[in-house]
């Protein structure tokens, strides 16, 4: 028993170690290990973190935009503060601010234009006209100074939000804070100034009419001028169709009008961000251009741009341009199973109800591939033979398209799985499948006889004391034990003849006994006695005497005739 | 059963268990079209039949109306450039998208003056989750931007040197580019909105470039408009869309199958097989005729 268990210990030791020699010396050992720098992260794990200090970053940023008179990216700017992420807490005061701050931008573009109109007015001596536009300059800037005072206590709230009057504020939310306060300061600056040009240019109005080009005035409106972004306003009225067709062509129609004398304009079409035609006019434009043969379908944008001259303002219109491309259909006849090497496949190619003539089909396999046309009812037919390739048995997939020739048709395509049946790996599994056949038969054939079923197996009787020549002899007794022993056997014989029961070469004497009693009843006992006896003939180191010997010839006796009356 | 057949059985069934779970684990390198994890290209790569390329010297010959997307996050050597400058020259689209890699070794080599910046791009206020996720809603009208209302990048950086007429997309204004790498903006850094996408027309064909690879990566699918950028390329190049495989780095695993495939591509020849086929017999038959001589 000690030896089976070390020899076990050694198999599992062995095991142990060679599954660890194959795991580090397997070149796929680092199987789970990663890149050792990730450019990115996974956005599910990726914890969310927002930043209340951004926001008055970028507040000093667009009034800084605002201080240096560029209206248009400040209110640009404040557009995309729509998408921003903002503390859910600080929400609803934040939409606030962003509210004070667009009408804040839009009382100062108003009041510089209304500055530069009215300078405008001055220069051509439209004095009642000048004063009507300084009025409303002046009630612009009212406005201004207003939403300014909003804007101040608003942004000292939203410093109490974002702490900080706190005494742990970081040094970071301080220098931003005290940032944000700066510009607003130069922003009420601006503001000042405005306000003195009007007061300046209304005196030049009111008090020396008859002399707008002295050299105070000019030194005026040119200050006022420095400022404005935008003079006389342009308008465009456009006609254009939503959909179109790839490599047809559509027509863009319109007209371009402005604010003061009618004038030479360069028209530009695009479309997404090519340019199309462009055209010079001086009111209507008619554009017809062709759709690229090569655009993807779905949703583009027709842009047509109305380019600035010296006191005109540009102008721009955009609309969607939705591209469809009429799908062709393709209805393929595909086996279910396939005995390589060819693969025939056929069928038809419709575009909407009717067929589709001289279209070009391809049928696929792995990377093999063929090309044919439709005829003129829209069918075709494709051979495809396929090179050795012994790795093909099973189910694969076979890919049918078809490509039109017009840009205004979308391709289709059709794949299935074909069960394929290759004539080389057929005939290697079966070759395989035989050698394995014959190898087990072969063992099976050679291997010893198992022990005997009950019902009636025979098997070699062990060699009997002073047996028979057909016998074996295997064990050679003589004496008293001896002729105990071949009492014992004479008793197996005749149970073996009565109830086919022979003794199993794995079965002990006992053993046998019991299924000699369950088998024939009658002679249970004297068998149990016997096997009791020749136990201690075998096994016993005292020696035994003709008594006992005696008594196991009586109980072979017994049992020969127990068994003659059962049989 | 004797300990040196024990041990052999073992090992076999080792190596065995160790080729099938080489073989059937997917890699899970960066940006590969195999790999199903949150990292790499194989839901793109389904959806619009992306053709991986082990070798640029496997582009098509005539590469017109074709699209190839580079990450170049390996250096090039010198035919590769000059096969990617025939590539685009010659009719097809060149896509580079890049953020920390060798993506200017390109772009010079093709004689445009934009470059990939390298610095972090971070958008605090309009992004998702996170500073490192930008949200990109400035989007010009373009075929490549089409059904597009903004898109998400993933630890991205930003191109610099772009005419204004090359620019297809800008981050926001609250962007900037973190160039100490201190997660807020300093007074020297760059502010946006700044060019993350832009194209440029070469010889017949074009160059896209795109200042972060990640956003065609699996997890990025479905978030803002992503999508719709592989989608429009491969609507553009008739569904002739390549992409680049080697200038990525490699994992030991990545390595293995390769070696794998090597192996049963040589069993699938003719000769191979044949070999394969008088092994297994040699292996079933001998203990047959061992036993049949054995007196």
């Amino acid at each position: 028993m000690s030896k089976v268990k070390l020899h076990r210990k050694e198999i599992l030791a062995a095991a142990v170690l060679l599954c660890l020699v194959a795991a580090v010396a397997s070149p796929g050992f680092s199987i789970m290990a990663q890149p050792a720098r990730v450019p990115h992260e996974d956005p599910a794990q990726a914890p969310e973190s927002i930043d209340s200090i951004s926001t008055l970053l970028f507040y000093s940023h667009v009034f800084s935009q605002a201080s240096a008179r560029r209206y248009q990216s400040a209110g640009d700017m404040l557009k995309e503060y729509d998408l921003a992420r903002v503390p859910a807490e600080m929400r609803y005061m934040l939409d606030r601010y962003r509210a004070l701050s667009r009408r804040l931008l839009d009382h100062l573009n108003n009041a510089e234009n209304l500055l530069n109109d009215a300078s405008s007015l001055v220069s051509q001596r439209q004095l009642a006209r000048a004063r009507q536009r300084l009025d409303d300059a002046g009630r612009a800037m009212s406005d201004a100074q207003i939403v300014m005072t909003d804007i101040e206590m608003a942004t000292n709230l939203l410093g109490e939000r974002t702490g900080v009057s706190s005494p742990t504020a970081s040094n970071r939310l301080l220098e931003t804070y005290q940032r944000l306060r700066d510009i607003l300061n130069r922003l009420q600056e601006l503001i000042y100034e405005l306000d003195r040009l009007r007061q300046q240019l209304d005196n030049i109005a009111s008090e020396n009419p008859e002399n707008p080009e002295n050299p105070e005035t000019q030194v005026i409106i040119q200050a006022i001028r420095k400022s404005a972004s935008f003079y006389y306003q342009t308008w465009l009225a456009v006609s254009a169709p939503k959909e179109a067709w790839p490599g047809t062509p559509i027509t863009v129609t319109g007209e371009v009008s402005s604010a003061g004398d009618v004038i030479d304009r360069r028209v530009t079409l695009l479309l997404d961000n090519t340019r199309m035609a462009e055209e010079t006019t001086r009111s209507g434009f008619d554009f017809r251009v062709q759709v690229p043969p090569g655009i993807s379908t779905g949703k583009h944008t027709l842009t047509l741009l109305v380019a600035p001259v010296e006191r005109y303002a540009g102008a721009s219109w955009s609309a969607p341009l939705s591209v469809i491309r009429t799908p062709l259909i393709v209805d393929a006849r595909i086996p279910l199973w396939n005995v390589m090497p060819r693969l025939q496949v056929s069928g038809r190619v419709t575009a909407g109800p009717m067929p589709y003539p001289d279209g070009r089909v391809t049928v696929t396999f792995r990377k093999h591939a063929v090309t044919a046309s439709t005829a003129s009812d829209g069918t075709f037919s494709v051979d495809l033979s396929l090179p050795f390739d012994p790795s093909v048995f099973g189910p694969e997939e076979v890919t049918v398209s078809a490509e039109p020739k017009e840009p205004w048709f979308a391709a289709d395509s059709v794949a299935r799985r074909v069960f394929m049946i290759g004539a080389a790996n057929t005939g290697l599994m079966v070759v395989t499948l035989i050698s394995l056949g014959v190898l087990l038969h072969r063992r099976s054939r050679s291997r010893p006889g198992r022990p005997p079923v009950r019902s009636g197996g025979v098997d070699a009787l062990p060699a009997a004391v002073g047996g028979t020549e057909e016998t074996p002899r295997r064990y050679v007794f003589t004496g008293s034990p001896g002729r105990v022993v071949a009492a014992y056997y004479s008793a197996v014989r005749m149970a073996a003849e009565a109830a086919g029961l022979l003794p199993a070469s794995h079965e002990t004497l006992r053993e046998y006994a019991r299924s000699v009693q369950r088998r024939i009843p009658t002679a249970g006992r004297a068998f149990s006695e016997l096997t009791a006896v020749v136990e201690m003939a075998l096994y016993s180191g005292a020696g035994i005497d003709d008594g006992v010997v005696s008594r196991a010839e009586a109980l072979a006796r017994l049992v020969e005739e127990s068994c003659r009356g059962a049989a | 059963m004797g300990l040196r057949r024990f041990l052999v059985m073992t090992g076999a069934a080792v190596a065995v268990l160790l080729t099938v779970l080489a073989w059937y684990y997917p890699a899970g390198d960066d940006f590969r079209t195999d790999n199903p994890f949150w990292n790499g290209f194989r839901l793109t790569s389904r959806e619009v039949t992306l053709t991986p390329l082990p070798s640029l010297s496997r582009l098509p010959s005539l590469p017109a109306g074709s699209a190839l997307v580079v990450i170049p996050y390996l250096a090039f050597t010198t035919a590769e450039l000059d096969e990617l400058n025939r590539f685009v020259t010659r009719g097809g689209t060149l896509v580079v998208a890049d953020d920390y890699g060798h993506g200017n070794q390109v772009v010079a080599r093709l004689g445009v003056s934009a470059r990939f910046s390298g610095q972090i791009l971070l958008d605090p206020l309009l992004s998702y989750k996170s500073a490192w996720f930008p949200r990109i809603y400035q989007l010009s009208s373009s075929a490549l931007l089409a059904n597009s209302d903004n898109l998400v990048f993933n630890h991205a950086t930003a191109l610099t040197n772009v005419a204004p007429g090359d620019v297809l997309a800008r981050s926001s204004s609250a962007s900037f580019l973190d160039r100490n790498a201190s997660m807020r903006w300093d007074n020297n850094e760059v502010t946006g909105p700044l060019p993350v996408i832009s194209q440029h027309s070469l010889g017949s064909g074009w160059l896209i470039l795109i200042s972060d690879p990640s956003i065609f990566i699996n997890s990025m699918r479905g978030i803002g408009d992503n999508d719709s950028i592989i989608r429009n390329l491969a609507l553009g190049a008739g569904g002739r869309v390549y992409i680049d495989q080697s200038h990525l780095p490699k994992s030991n695993l990545h390595d293995t199958k390769n070696t794998l495939i090597s192996i049963r591509d040589y069993f699938a020849t003719p000769l191979g097989t044949l070999g394969l086929v008088a092994v297994v017999l040699l292996v079933s038959l001998v203990p047959v005729w061992y036993r049949t001589r054995k007196p």
